[in-house]
């Protein structure tokens, strides 16, 4: 299952409405997607539901016992969530399923956080590390791979920024990569993550179905193009060969109908081919990939059509 | 019975055209090859040889003689020698003297198992047309016109203009005094040593060329391509792939659809797009314009105006000669990850930082970071959203962007 974001749009426009900075252009393209946009509406609903909660008060610079004590309200928060989350997609399930103003306070939340670790970072929140290490992760600043020991290196902010540095094998690696790539207000950071994948040798990494079904939802729901074709890249390096499941398998198969990148169209023809597809979705791959209007495409398909010895006429696909 | 006598009638009326002036036999696997080689005097100087409808392998060998020497070998099935010459005979394709040098035109028969191997004549020109087999030249002191249908085709040294296309193989090509165009439907291109132009497509395939003293415009629908050593401009498309140019002394337009891109030591203006990945640059001489929708960009020893854009990914751009910013500019924009400049402590400019919703200006005062002047910040709900200033006495324009990414301008080494 990948998971499940209705609204693309950016929340931030609407901050910024709501606040009243944005231009007279801009405040009308706004009042207009809040008509149209029902999740945007319930977002904006949430925000002046804040107002009667929280009203607004000018702006001061709190002092260091201040900060002091939001630091130690805000670690005592994610603790305490800790025991309540599962990691990945069940955790933007929870987050999803309650109400706008809710929403908007854990929004807060995490914007304090931000204030605490020195930049903004709303994400999914805190996501607790595995193996006794209770660490919890607001924001992940850095990925590094060390091509000569395989080794990763992540940098993350909780209370504070910490790294850990392991393989990919290692559980807490793997948490803190998965939760890169589904941090969905920091495109930055799943670029890195993306990439980091990408820079593995394939033949060394362990089939991971979290990484999978995250790089999955790039695919999907990414506004970003060249995202999308980074994702289906590294896809290639986390599946190893495994099955695709039939959400992800149908999703490469619309990029390669509908794509007008041919990029995308190519690296998505790559993923199916290589992986374990059953016969018949096999034979719809390069069906329709031996119609494409890209050469490598065709190629590629009828190339695999050799592969299975023929077994499939090219005029049946044609 | 009446066919084969028939056959036998066809053959003579062909040696009559074509003398034979050898035939040999030798045994092979299951059967026989038979080699048969004739031998023509050209009197032109500008003699053709034209292969038509070939369907096998065919060597061409240049000569400095006024001869050309024809020897092919068929591969027969047969129970005895004289069995095997008799279907040779039949099997061996027709040859034909023209105004101006040979003809030799294949029929389109399946099971024929043949080689053609050609010593050509002095400055004689060669038109090659096969439905299947690999062609390879040597060593040619004219025009080359190959063409395969579904084979690999090979040029080692031609003095003149070669033009090649393969439907389906590879091509591989070095040593050229002159213009270069080649064509595979889904093949690799491999060129090296290049006196002049060369324009290169593939339709699946990756493209390799080292050392052109013309321009090079290089197409793949998806494949790699990798360029080096080019005197002029290059022009490189790929429909999905990577790129890589280095040392190109005119001036790089690098597109592809997906895949990165590297160049180092670029002469002239650089134009670099990918829709996803990252690009790489040293030493640049000209203006950059450098975008991709999601990838890193990078670029050191920048000399001249640059403008660069990613949605998605950091920018590092680091200028050690900061001369052109006197009246030029430099504009960065990252939507999404840092913004890292470095720049000579004498660089004059006027800078602009727009910060977005949630970028951050690095004003830590180590000793590489460079103080600006007449310094004004924009500031929206306490926080610093833009910022302006100048480096020395200002001059050139300096702008920068993120959205949510630090900014960094720091001394350069």
């Amino acid at each position: 299952m990948l998971n499940s974001s209705s609204c693309k749009h950016d929340k931030k426009d609407l901050v910024f409405h709501y606040y009243g900075e944005l231009n007279q252009a801009e405040t009308a393209l706004v009042d207009l997607r809040l008509q149209s946009c029902p999740a945007c509406e319930e977002y904006y609903a949430g925000l002046v539901s804040m107002e009667s909660v929280f009203p607004r008060t000018p702006s001061v610079e709190p002092d260091e016992s201040v900060m002091a004590a939001i630091r130690a309200a805000t670690t005592r928060r994610l603790r305490e969530r800790e025991g309540q989350r599962s990691h990945g997609i069940a955790r933007r399930s929870i987050i999803w399923s309650v109400p706008a103003w809710a929403r908007v306070s854990l929004a807060t939340a995490v914007v304090v956080l931000a204030f605490v670790g020195g930049r903004y970072s709303m994400g999914d929140g805190a996501v607790p590390l595995s193996g006794g290490n209770d660490s919890m992760i607001a924001d992940i600043s850095n990925i590094l791979f060390d091509v000569e020991t395989g080794e990763v290196h992540v940098e993350y902010r909780s209370i504070g920024t910490s790294s850990v540095r392991g393989s990919l094998d290692d559980q807490n690696i793997r948490t803190l990569l998965n939760h890169a790539l589904t941090n969905t207000d920091n495109p930055a950071t799943r670029l890195r993550a993306v990439k980091m994948l990408n820079m593995l040798e394939p033949e060394v990494v362990r089939p991971d179905n979290e990484l999978v079904s995250a790089l999955g939802v790039i695919i999907r729901d990414d506004p970003n193009d060249g995202m999308k074709l980074q994702a289906i890249s590294a896809l290639r390096k986390v599946y190893g060969g495994a099955k695709l499941g039939s959400e992800l398998r149908d999703l490469l198969m619309q990029i390669l109908d509908t794509s007008p990148n041919s990029a995308l169209r190519i690296e998505a023809l790559k993923v199916l081919t290589e992986s374990e597809l059953a016969r018949q979705d096999l034979t719809r791959v390069l069906a329709r990939a031996s119609r494409d209007n890209n050469s490598f495409v065709r190629f590629r398909a009828r190339t695999v059509m050799n592969d299975l010895d023929g077994t499939i006429p090219l005029e049946q696909l044609n | 019975m009446l066919l084969l006598r028939l056959s036998t009638l066809v053959a003579l009326l062909i040696c009559t055209v074509a003398p034979i002036r050898a035939q040999t036999i030798s045994r092979v696997r299951n059967g026989f090859e038979v080699e048969i080689e004739h031998t023509f005097t050209i009197k032109s100087e500008t003699s053709t040889l034209e292969i038509e409808r070939y369907s096998g392998d065919v060597d061409l060998v240049g000569g400095d003689r006024d001869q050309v020497i024809v020897r092919e070998v068929v591969y027969v099935k047969a129970r005895n020698e004289e069995e095997a010459r008799e279907k040779g005979v039949r099997f061996f394709t027709e040859i034909e003297e023209t105004g101006d040098g040979i003809r030799i035109e294949g029929a389109l028969r399946y099971g024929d198992n043949k080689s053609l191997y050609v010593e050509l004549a002095r400055g004689m020109r060669v038109f090659v047309s096969t439905t299947n087999g690999d062609i390879t030249v040597y060593s040619t002191d004219s025009e080359v016109e190959l063409g395969t249908g579904n084979g690999d085709i090979s040029v080692v040294r031609s003095s003149s203009d070669v033009e090649v296309r393969s439907g389906n193989g590879d091509i591989d090509i070095s040593g050229v005094g002159g213009t270069v165009t080649a064509s595979s439907g889904a093949g690799d291109i491999t060129l090296s040593e290049v006196d002049d132009y060369v324009d290169l497509e593939t339709g699946a395939g990756d493209i390799e060329v080292v050392r052109v003293k013309g321009s090079v415009k290089a197409q793949t629908g998806g494949g790699d391509i990798t360029v080096e050593e080019v005197a002029d401009q290059v022009d490189l498309r790929t429909a999905g792939g990577s790129i890589e140019a280095y040392r190109i002394a005119g001036s790089a337009d690098l597109r592809t659809a997906g895949g990165s891109i590297d160049v180092v030591d670029i002469g002239g203006n650089l134009f670099a797009s990918t829709f996803g990945g990252d690009i790489e640059g040293n030493s640049v001489g000209g203006t950059i314009s450098a975008e991709t929708l999601a990838g890193d960009i990078e670029f050191f020893n920048v000399q001249d105006d640059i403008v660069v854009t990613t949605e998605v990914g950091d920018i590092t751009v680091s200028i050690r000669n900061s001369e052109f910013l006197q009246h030029g500019f430099v504009e960065l924009r990252a939507d999404n990850g840092d913004v890292d400049l470095r720049l000579p402590r004498n660089t004059n400019a006027n800078v602009s930082i727009d910060l977005g919703f949630d970028g951050e200006f690095d004003t830590q005062d180590s000793p590489r970071s460079l103080r600006l002047k007449e310094m004004t910040q924009g500031l929206r709900r306490g926080r610093v959203r833009s910022v302006k200033g100048i480096l020395n006495g200002g001059g050139g324009r300096i702008e920068i962007r993120t959205g949510s990414g630090e900014v960094s301008i720091d001394a350069s080494r």
